[in-house]
This record gives C-alpha cells, sequence and structure tokens, in this order.
C-alpha cells in the first residue's frame, strides 16, 4: 500500500505522457485523476496508521549503491512528518488534477500536461517518503526536472523559456550546495542514511555539523525561495495557474522546508545555523511582502505572498519550532493553492487579464470565486479562528516568546509583515473585486463562473482554509502533544512553547492581529476612499523612487544579471578566447608551426647566389668544426657530459629563434 | 575469449575486402548494403562475445581472467587478460562500435569499404589496448588507434580545417606519448621486463617513481584531456564525422582514464601520492575553465566537446582520491560519458545536422515543434549530461566528488561548481535548440527515423538502468579497484 501512494502518481504520469495519443485527452484526464484520487485515499489510511496510530513504516527495496563503506539502499520511510506533509501535498495535488481538467480544456499537449503534473507529484512524494539522502535527492531533482518542464509549457513563448531557465539553474545552485553537503555528511558519518546520521549527530564536532547545517540551507533557501535564491518564482509565474498553485504555492517550494524539518536533529545542535535561518527568513518574509505591496500582476502578487509566507516558515525552523514550521507549511499549501486557484478562475474568466488595475467590480460578476478568495486572503493574514491563524500567529508568539535576539528581530519583522500582508491582500481583493469596473466592456460580457471541475476544488480548498487548522491544531502544535513523536526533534533547550502560552503580555499577543486589521483597513481605506493619495506619491522623486524600487523587487534581478551571469560569460569569452585560441594556440601548435615555417624561411634566407658569402659560410664552418674539435682541449668541459651536443643544439636555436616576419 | 574478442573484427574486415566497389550503379547500392550489414553484424557478434565474458566473469578474485598467451611470437610478450577494471572499458568499446557504425549508416557512400574496415580494426585495437599485459604492448595499442582516426578525419570529415583538426589530433598525442614511451624503456631496463604483475610486484623508489609518474602523466593528460592540453579535442571533435565522434567521445578519451588506474595508480603509488595536489588542481582548473568556456561556445558539437572536458575533470578528481568510492565513481563517470556523450553527438551532429546542415546555435530554434520524440530524448540526454539522479552520471560524478572530499574538501566545493555550470550549459543549448517559435528560416524538419531511434534508446536504456542497478557494475570492481589501493 505505502509504495503504491508513490508508484500510482508515476504510473498516471507514464500512461498520459507515453501513450497520450492511445488513450487521449479524456483518457489521460481520467487516469492521471483516478491515479491522484487513489494514492489521496491511501495516504489518508497511511496518515491514520503511521501519524494517528503512530507507527512508522520503512521499506527497503534493496541496494542502490554499494561502493566500500558506501551503502545506499532504495529505501522509503514514512513517519509522521512525512505523512502529514504527504496529505497536503497529495489532497491539493489531487484538486489541482481536477481543476486543471476544466481550466487547460482548450489547450492543446493536454496528455503532456497532465503527464507533468502526475511525475511532479510522484517526484514530490518521493522526496517526502525517501529513507535516505540520495532518494531524498531523486525526488528533489525530478520535481526541479518537471518545474523546468511545466514552467515552459508554452514553450514557444520567450518569457516561459527565460522563467524556466532561470527557476532551473537558480535552483541547481542550490542543489550544488546541497550536494557538497552530502559529500560532508559522508565524510563525517560515512553514511547518508537518515536513521545512522541523526543518531550520530551530537557526537560530533559542531563545527563540521554547522558546515553541513550551512550546506543543506544552501539548498533549501533555493527550493524555497528564501532570500537570496528566490527571485526565480516569481517570473515561474509564466507557467500555466494550476502549475503556479501547484508547483509554487503548496508543494515544490516546500521542499526546502521538508529538508529542514527532516534534517532537525542536524540544526538543533548547530545554534549559528539556527540563527541564520531565523534572520534569513524574517528577512525575507518582510521583503517578499514590501516587493508584493505594490506589485500589479495577479499571480505576482499572490507569488510574492508565497515567498513572504516561505519566511515565516523558515522563520518558524530557525526558532526550532519544527512542528509550527510544519502546521504553517500544511495551512499554507491550501490556502495558497486556493488564492491561486481562485486567481485562475478570474484569469480565465476575464479575457486572461493579469493586471490588477485592468479589473475591478468582479464582485457582481463572480461572486462564487470572491467568495473563496476572501476566504483564502482571510486565512492568509491569520484572522482568528481561519486555519492560517493556528499557524502564523503562533510562529510570531513563539519568537516573542523565545527572548532572544533572534526572537525580538522575527517577531518585529514578522509582526510587520503580517500588517504589510493584510495590505496587499485587500488591496487585491478591492481592485479586482471591489472597486469600479476598469476593464473593457468586452471582457465584462464574456465573463462567467467557472465549470463544475473548477467549482469543485475551490470549495474544497475553501472549506480546508476554514476548518483545517481548527481540526488539527491540537494534534500538531497542541501543548504537550507527542504526535511528531521521533520525526521532529526539538532540543530540550529551545522549547518555548509554554513561554509563549503562558508569560506574554496580551498587548504583544495582539499586536500581529492590530497590525493585520489596520493593514487591512488602510487598503480598504486608501483604494476606496481617497485613491489620490496614491496616484499623487508617484508624483514625488521619494515616492516614484520607492515605487520602483519595490516593483523592480530590490533590484535583486539587476543584480544577479550584472554581475553573477554576465561576469560568467565574460570569463568564459576570456578563456574561451585568450587562453583556449590565445595562449595555448601560440605556445601550441600555431606557434610551432609558425616557428617551423619561419625557421625554413630563414634556412633558406643563406642562399643568396653570390660566392663571397658562401665563402663566408665555408670559412665559418671550418672555424666551428675546429672549435668542436678543439674545444674540450680549450676549456673545461668536466661540467657538461658532452659540450659539443650543447653547441650544436645552441646554434641550432640561433636560427630557429632568429626573428622574421610571418610567413603566411 | 579474449582473442576472439580481437579477432572477430578483424575476420569482419578481411571478409570486406575482397567485395569490390566498382560496379553499375544497382549493384553498387546492394552492394554497399551488404557491406555494411556484414560489419554491423560483425561488430554486434564482438558485442555478444563479450556480454558472454561478462556473465562469466568471475568477480571474487584479484587474477587476470580469460588470459591467454603468445609464446609464439618472439619480438614481444603478447600477453592478453581482463580484470574488473578493464572489463567495463572493453565492453564500452563493444558497445559503441556498433553505435558508431549505426550513426553514419546510410550517410557515407565514398569510400565505404574503407570507413567501415577503419572502424572494425579501430574496435580490434582498442580492445587489445584495454586487454594487453604489458605495458610495451599497452604503448603500441594506444598509439595505433592514431593513423586510424587520422584517416577517418581527413577523408571522412567535414570541412576545410579537417586537416589541420587531424594534424593537432595525431601530433599532441604523439607527442605527449613520446615521455611515456622513454619511461617505459626506462621501465624495461630497470626490470628487465614490461609485464604488469612483474611490474606490480617490484619496488621502485620514490625518486625514480616522480620521474616515471610525469613522464606517463603527460601522455594520459593530453589524451584526457587536462588543461592545458585541450585544444585539439574540441577541433576534432567539430571536424569529425559523427562515427569519429562517437568512437573518439566514447572510447578514446577513456584509454587515459585506463591508463590513469592500470599504470599510475597500480605501479607509482607512492608518485601519485606525492602528485595528486597537482593533479587535483590541474583537474579542477580543467572543470572550471572548460565549463564557463562550454557555455559560450555557438557550435553545437564543439560545446559537446568542451562538457566532455570539464566531464573528464571530475572524472580524473575522482581518480586521485586515494579512496574506493573515488576511483569507482569515476568509472562509472566514464562509462556515463561513454553511453550519454556519443548520444548528445548524435542528437546535434547526426540528427540536427543532417536536417539543417548547421551546427551553429543560432540559426535552430523551436525544434520540439516538429520534432518531439527527438526533443523528448534530447531532453533526457541533456539532463543526464548535467548528472540528474536515476542517470549513470549522476552516480559516477557523486561519487567521484564524495571520494575527493574526503581527500580534500576545498578541491571537492571547486569540482561541484561543474554541476552548476553543467545545468547551465546542457541546459542552455536544449532550449536555445528546441523552444522557442519555430525558426522561419528552416523548412519543415521530419522527425527522428527508425534508425537514429533504436540508436539513441540504445544509448538511452543502459545509462538509466545501470543509474538505478549500478551495482552490477560495481559488483565486479570492487575487487580490481581494493587491490589499487590496499593489499588484497
Amino acid at each position: 500500500m505505502y509504495l503504491s501512494i508513490i508508484i500510482l502518481p508515476l504510473l498516471g504520469s507514464i500512461v498520459s505522457g507515453f501513450m497520450g495519443r492511445k488513450v487521449g485527452v479524456t483518457g489521460s484526464q481520467f487516469i492521471t485523476c483516478t491515479c491522484l484520487i487513489l494514492s489521496s485515499v491511501l495516504m489518508t489510511i497511511a496518515f491514520y496508521e503511521v501519524g494517528i496510530s503512530a507507527s512508522p513504516v520503512n521499506i527497503n527495496l534493496g541496494s542502490w549503491v554499494d561502493s566500500e563503506i558506501m551503502l545506499i539502499s532504495w529505501e522509503f520511510y514514512f513517519d509522521q512528518l512525512t505523512v502529514s506533509l504527504g496529505l497536503a501535498v497529495l489532497y491539493c495535488s489531487t484538486l489541482i488534477h481536477i481543476y486543471s481538467i476544466d481550466y487547460l480544456s482548450s489547450d492543446p499537449h493536454i496528455q503532456r500536461f497532465f503527464s507533468y503534473l502526475s511525475a511532479f507529484t510522484g517526484g514530490m512524494l518521493m522526496l517526502i517518503c525517501g529513507g535516505n539522502f540520495f532518494v531524498m535527492f531523486v525526488g528533489w531533482e525530478t520535481i526541479g526536472v518537471v518545474s523546468y518542464l511545466l514552467i515552459n509549457f508554452y514553450f514557444t513563448r520567450i518569457q516561459a523559456n527565460k522563467a524556466a531557465m532561470l527557476a532551473f539553474t537558480m535552483n541547481r545552485s542550490g542543489d550544488m550546495l546541497m550536494s557538497i553537503g552530502f559529500f560532508a555528511i559522508f565524510a563525517v558519518f560515512g553514511s547518508l542514511n537518515y536513521a545512522s546520521v541523526f543518531s550520530l549527530v551530537p557526537y560530533m564536532n559542531e563545527v563540521a555539523i554547522s558546515l553541513i547545517g550551512l550546506l543543506l540551507l544552501g539548498g533549501a533557501l533555493a527550493k524555497s525561495a528564501n532570500i537570496p535564491l528566490h527571485s526565480w518564482l516569481p517570473g515561474s509565474m509564466e507557467a500555466p495557474t494550476p502549475v503556479s498553485a501547484l508547483l509554487h504555492a503548496a508543494t515544490l517550494v516546500t521542499a526546502g522546508v521538508y529538508l529542514l524539518l527532516r534534517c532537525s536533529p542536524i540544526l538543533e545542535y548547530t545554534p549559528t545555523v539556527l540563527l541564520i535561518i531565523t534572520l534569513i527568513g524574517s528577512t525575507t518574509a518582510f521583503v517578499a511582502a514590501t516587493c508584493g505591496l505594490l506589485a500589479n500582476d495577479l499571480k505576482r502578487i499572490i507569488a510574492f505572498s508565497t515567498i513572504s509566507q516561505l519566511g515565516y516558515m523558515m522563520m518558524a525552523i530557525g526558532l526550532s519550532q519544527y512542528n509550527v514550521a510544519l502546521m504553517h507549511t500544511v495551512n499554507h499549501a491550501f490556502f495558497k493553492a486556493l488564492l491561486f486557484l481562485g486567481a485562475g478562475a478570474v484569469i480565465h474568466s476575464f479575457a486572461d487579464q493579469q493586471d490588477v488595475r485592468k479589473m475591478g467590480g468582479l464582485i457582481k460578476f463572480l461572486p462564487f470565486t470572491y467568495s473563496v478568495m476572501l476566504v483564502g486572503s482571510l486565512s492568509l493574514l491569520a484572522t482568528p479562528f481561519l486555519t492560517g491563524f493556528y499557524s502564523k500567529d503562533l510562529i510570531l508568539e513563539l519568537a516573542a516568546g523565545a527572548y532572544s535576539f533572534t526572537g525580538l528581530y522575527a517577531f518585529i519583522l514578522g509582526s510587520v509583515t503580517a500588517g504589510i500582508t493584510a495590505f496587499y491582500s485587500f488591496r487585491l481583493i478591492s481592485l479586482v473585486f471591489l472597486t469600479k469596473a476598469n476593464g473593457q466592456k468586452e471582457s465584462y460580457l464574456n465573463s462567467h463562473e467557472s465549470a463544475l471541475p473548477v467549482v469543485i476544488p475551490l470549495l474544497v480548498l475553501a472549506l480546508f482554509s476554514i476548518f483545517f487548522g481548527y481540526v488539527f491544531s491540537d494534534l500538531f502544535v497542541g501543548l504537550g502533544s507527542d504526535f511528531f513523536g521521533n520525526s521532529l526533534f526539538i532540543h530540550p533547550n529551545n522549547i518555548t512553547i509554554i513561554e509563549a502560552e503562558f508569560s506574554l503580555a496580551p498587548i504583544i499577543k495582539l499586536l500581529p492581529a492590530i497590525f493585520s486589521i489596520s493593514g487591512a483597513f488602510l487598503a480598504i481605506f486608501m483604494y476606496h476612499k481617497t485613491p489620490e493619495i496614491l496616484i499623487n506619491l508617484t508624483e514625488y522623486k521619494l515616492g516614484r523612487k520607492i515605487y520602483s524600487f519595490l516593483n523592480g523587487k530590490y533590484y535583486f534581478d539587476v543584480i544577479y544579471n550584472h554581475y553573477v551571469v554576465s561576469q560568467g560569460l565574460r570569463v568564459g569569452y576570456k578563456i574561451s578566447k585568450e587562453i583556449d585560441r590565445g595562449a595555448i594556440e601560440l605556445l601550441g601548435p600555431y606557434g610551432l608551426t609558425n616557428t617551423f615555417i619561419n625557421t625554413g624561411v630563414n634556412i633558406g634566407k643563406l642562399d643568396t647566389g653570390i660566392i663571397t658569402t658562401y665563402s663566408l659560410y665555408i670559412t665559418i664552418g671550418l672555424l666551428s668544426l675546429l672549435f668542436l674539435i678543439f674545444a674540450p682541449v680549450l676549456i673545461d668541459t668536466s661540467i657538461f657530459s658532452e659540450i659539443r651536443l650543447i653547441i650544436i643544439y645552441f646554434a641550432s636555436l640561433i636560427l630557429v629563434l632568429n626573428p622574421s616576419k610571418t610567413y603566411k | 575469449m579474449i582473442t576472439l574478442l580481437i579477432l572477430i573484427p578483424i575476420i569482419g574486415s578481411l571478409l570486406l575486402i575482397p567485395i569490390s566497389s566498382e560496379d553499375n550503379i544497382e549493384n553498387k547500392k546492394a552492394r554497399a548494403q551488404a557491406m555494411r550489414r556484414i560489419a554491423l553484424t560483425t561488430s554486434l557478434i564482438n558485442l555478444f562475445v563479450s556480454l558472454f565474458i561478462w556473465y562469466q566473469f568471475d568477480s571474487n578474485t584479484t587474477q587476470y581472467q580469460f588470459v591467454s598467451e603468445f609464446n609464439q611470437l618472439n619480438f614481444a610478450h603478447l600477453n592478453f587478460g581482463i580484470d574488473g577494471i578493464s572489463l567495463f572499458f572493453v565492453l564500452l568499446t563493444t558497445f559503441v562500435t556498433p553505435i558508431a557504425l549505426l550513426s553514419n549508416y546510410s550517410n557515407i557512400n565514398k569510400n565505404l569499404k574503407l570507413f567501415l574496415i577503419s572502424f572494425l580494426l579501430l574496435e580490434s585495437l582498442q580492445i587489445c589496448a584495454f586487454v594487453s599485459l604489458d605495458l610495451l604492448l599497452f604503448y603500441i595499442f594506444f598509439e595505433s588507434v592514431l593513423p586510424i582516426l587520422f584517416i577517418i578525419i581527413v577523408i571522412f570529415g567535414h570541412g576545410e580545417d579537417r586537416f589541420r583538426s587531424a594534424f593537432l589530433l595525431f601530433l599532441y598525442t604523439l607527442a605527449g606519448s613520446l615521455p611515456m614511451l622513454l619511461c617505459i624503456l626506462s621501465i624495461y631496463s630497470y626490470i628487465g621486463s614490461t609485464d604488469f604483475q612483474l611490474i606490480s610486484l617490484c619496488e621502485i623508489s620514490l625518486d625514480s617513481q616522480k620521474i616515471l609518474w610525469l613522464g606517463f602523466f603527460i601522455a594520459f593528460a593530453v589524451k584526457t584531456p587536462l588543461y592545458p592540453f585541450i585544444i585539439w579535442l574540441p577541433k576534432a571533435h567539430s571536424d569529425s564525422p559523427l562515427a569519429g565522434s562517437i568512437i573518439l567521445a566514447a572510447t578514446i578519451l577513456k584509454l587515459a582514464t585506463y591508463g590513469y588506474i592500470r599504470v599510475l595508480l597500480n605501479f607509482f603509488p607512492d608518485a601519485t601520492n606525492y602528485f595528486s595536489p597537482l593533479v587535483q588542481t590541474i583537474a579542477s582548473i580543467t572543470i572550471i575553465y572548460a565549463s564557463l568556456s562550454t557555455i559560450i561556445q555557438q557550435d553545437t558539437k564543439r560545446l559537446i566537446a568542451y562538457s566532455s572536458v570539464a566531464h573528464m575533470g571530475v572524472l580524473v578528481l575522482g581518480l586521485f582520491s586515494n579512496t574506493i568510492q573515488g576511483i569507482e565513481g569515476a568509472i562509472l563517470l566514464a562509462i556515463a560519458h561513454g553511453f550519454v556523450s556519443p548520444a548528445l553527438f548524435t542528437c546535434v551532429g547526426g540528427v540536427i545536422y543532417e536536417r539543417t546542415g548547421s551546427r551553429i546555435i543560432n540559426y535552430i530554434r523551436g525544434l520540439a515543434t516538429y520534432m518531439p520524440v527527438f526533443t523528448i530524448l534530447f531532453f533526457v540526454f541533456t539532463l543526464a549530461n548535467t548528472g540528474i539522479p536515476l542517470t549513470l552520471n549522476f552516480l559516477g560524478e557523486q561519487l567521484s566528488l564524495i571520494g575527493i572530499w574526503q581527500q580534500n574538501p576545498y578541491i571537492a566545493t571547486l569540482g561541484a561548481t561543474g554541476i552548476l555550470l553543467s545545468a547551465c550549459y546542457s541546459l542552455f543549448l536544449y532550449n536555445r535548440l528546441s523552444y522557442g517559435s519555430y525558426s522561419p528560416h528552416l523548412p519543415i524538419l521530419k522527425d527522428i527515423n527508425r534508425r537514429e531511434y533504436s540508436l539513441l534508446i540504445s544509448l538511452l536504456i543502459p545509462t538509466i538502468i545501470f543509474g538505478i542497478i549500478p551495482n552490477v557494475i560495481l559488483n565486479p570492481l570492487h575487487i580490481s579497484t581494493s587491490a589499487l589501493l590496499y593489499s588484497v
């Protein structure tokens, strides 16, 4: 049963991809969706067996690599962490598969699309179910490759190509760091199995552990789109919207978070890395939220919100609150998938318009979509008792309850970010749904609520966004819940849940909520009552600068393009031009050819046809010969074994090195 | 058994000789077809013989197996045998030769007999180089492939520059090998024999080892190739016919890999240890320089040739890591490169070049529109070239670098940049050729035909299968590689 959870999506992908022509569009949709639904059902059973009944499963399929002390098996491991995340992954994937049936109905290559989607789900499952670092890495790379293919789904568009390549190469730089991490893990522990590595961590040198933690963090930053490796995520909004929902909200980006959660036994012994993670996470949350503040592309706003929420997850990990981070990951998967799918429904029904400034007033035309988007947004900004509240608010409380510098940093930035999140969420809602109609009349006339395959996923996700947190919060993050058993390790020194629950002043607990409410009201006020302020903002020099700075995404792309990529290309050009085809050619073949030709020409020049020149040669030749014969008598040649040979060599060198015009 | 392996291609080429190619046109076509069939069948029979050897191979002994000795010939100690290391290089050779013959199956009509015979002979000579148990014979066979390659490039290559490329290939390798010959002679004068087993029994002092090591290293570094001896390779690749590129990438470069293991690691362990920082430096320079200059190449075949250089750098790092993982990883990478590099050459130098007549990246765009099957295969090989898990390249690269990390973490970090850079150049090539809107300057191209498909699929299957179960390769390797590092 456990293996079929992983195999079913892959099977669906293979059938849909390689036999797409045989099974047809409907067939491929039916097969992949059925596989996914079956897999979800099995995962639910697994959640009961492994999670609630607390009995982890280990499946060993045999040896993969066996080289001296390096023993790696095809090993799958299902524990509480796996099944909790797997539940979110499979539910979101299944719903998105169903959603895509309608959403892509007018596109070509539907079999290809469903094949990619299923392959992605399979890769993600392999990632979270892998029992050692190598099997995990198989899934890790699979989702990287499939995300390249999915972003590139409309492969004739240059923007899609660029975004896909950026995503892949940037992820690859994370993979490089992670691979180096594997090398280090193997060198330190002599094994790449989770069980062996994690049980040995306490006995190892802290510097080595910190290094490993940093390297793994590098991989996680790239996959989970945290600063400084985040800039691929907004670009990848070129993909069809279901892809954005699946990859760039619910599943792919959580892979990095999963890696860090899985490595909690390593991280717990490196305070340095934890500190760095918190700093990066809080900064990411803030920076991404400010980028989303003034963005105008509907999907990009949600993308920045994703990066910002990923920052929250990292923040929680850095504060050692792994179960809260996991809870937020799962919650975020549901409400962010909802937001993306809702955005997709809006875009699709409104003539593929993505610019929020050219929408407005859609509440009358798309009431259902409006309701689910509102639910998603409210859940995102942690409205009390909705799903997002149970994790996001707790993260901030835990940050405040840590009573440390990083905790304070995370709390302040996190609370401010909560306000900004509320602002851009309500900005989106009001610009798209509430304000005056700014779009074309034609689009309004054609706008319509979506078909049933779109409505069902939206409805289910909306229900999850409302109730999931309430139902599961006590299980996941409740005080004293031992649900996660050994799968997440929190060092006793780092447990701060008691302080967070009982020692904080009410004002601190309420601060994020106050920020959120004021942010939301500010957005509605500014975009409904006094839109002039925002227009006037760009009249001033400073305002315009801030506007372009935020919309330029803090110029990260510019920095990368200008200083990393183009410099790399320049160095490559230099190497190719000045070393390969320059120095090596000159010292090697080209130089040698020239020298030989020149020598030939030089020797040829001796043949002048004048008697007196020849007599000079004869005299010089005679003198040299005499010198050669008498040299051992005249000079002490014991240092050289054979002086005559050396003299002849030197004589020939004179001819070779004699400069002359290059012969052509 | 090994004699059979060597003789079958020679018999095949002898069969080809009496077929005359001067006749009327109708007959000529049929005869050409017959000649191709004979050559292909011969190479396939040889493949099956080598597979049988693999099946019969005993992986629990350090002895050379299937040893055959010819004492009747008194000018040299003709002595053949196989151990775990040479087994896979022989298999690679017998596997790649039919691929090479198939790759230019239909587009060579002039001098066809010469073409087929030279590839069959090349196969024999390479197998000889891999199985001979005598240093002098190894040198002779190591060099003997050069004239044939020279002929292949000069006669069947394209472009005006091919003469220069062929000369470069010839002279570079020949000049590099001269120190090796001198070293072999001095070994002979010290020990009185050039037999592998005898040399490995002798203790050579560190000072002599250093000098001998350097002599051999230059020869192998030119052949690998490592910086600064690389420039012959991209030239030779870009001007040789497709089959030549395939053989060159898959097996000729592996002669150097085999040489490193067989001679440097085996006979001069102290000098290897002494010089390994030097080698590691050169190899990491090779990885980074070659990768960076790969990114800006405009010629597809040159690009893949440069990427080969970068992969060879990783391989050398693995070999000189002084760990079992590193050496086994390097051998895995050698085998994987022997599958993937020919496949990429077939994609760009065969499929695309035959259809468009161009190898310049900028002229080709949007192939996915009309050639979907080809694009899928091309994509999988591109991924394999970047070392994605489930391909053999991944295991080779990771094991090599894991090995070198235990020796020197900094070098391993430098070597790991190859992981990122390989993704950059491979993906750029694939994306540029396959995606984007279809170039208006291209005619409507046909998707790959059955021959090309079977060619690529037969390279794809082993890459994936061995990537999932590498133990079939690793098991016979264990004892032989352990014998390099420990006294077993």
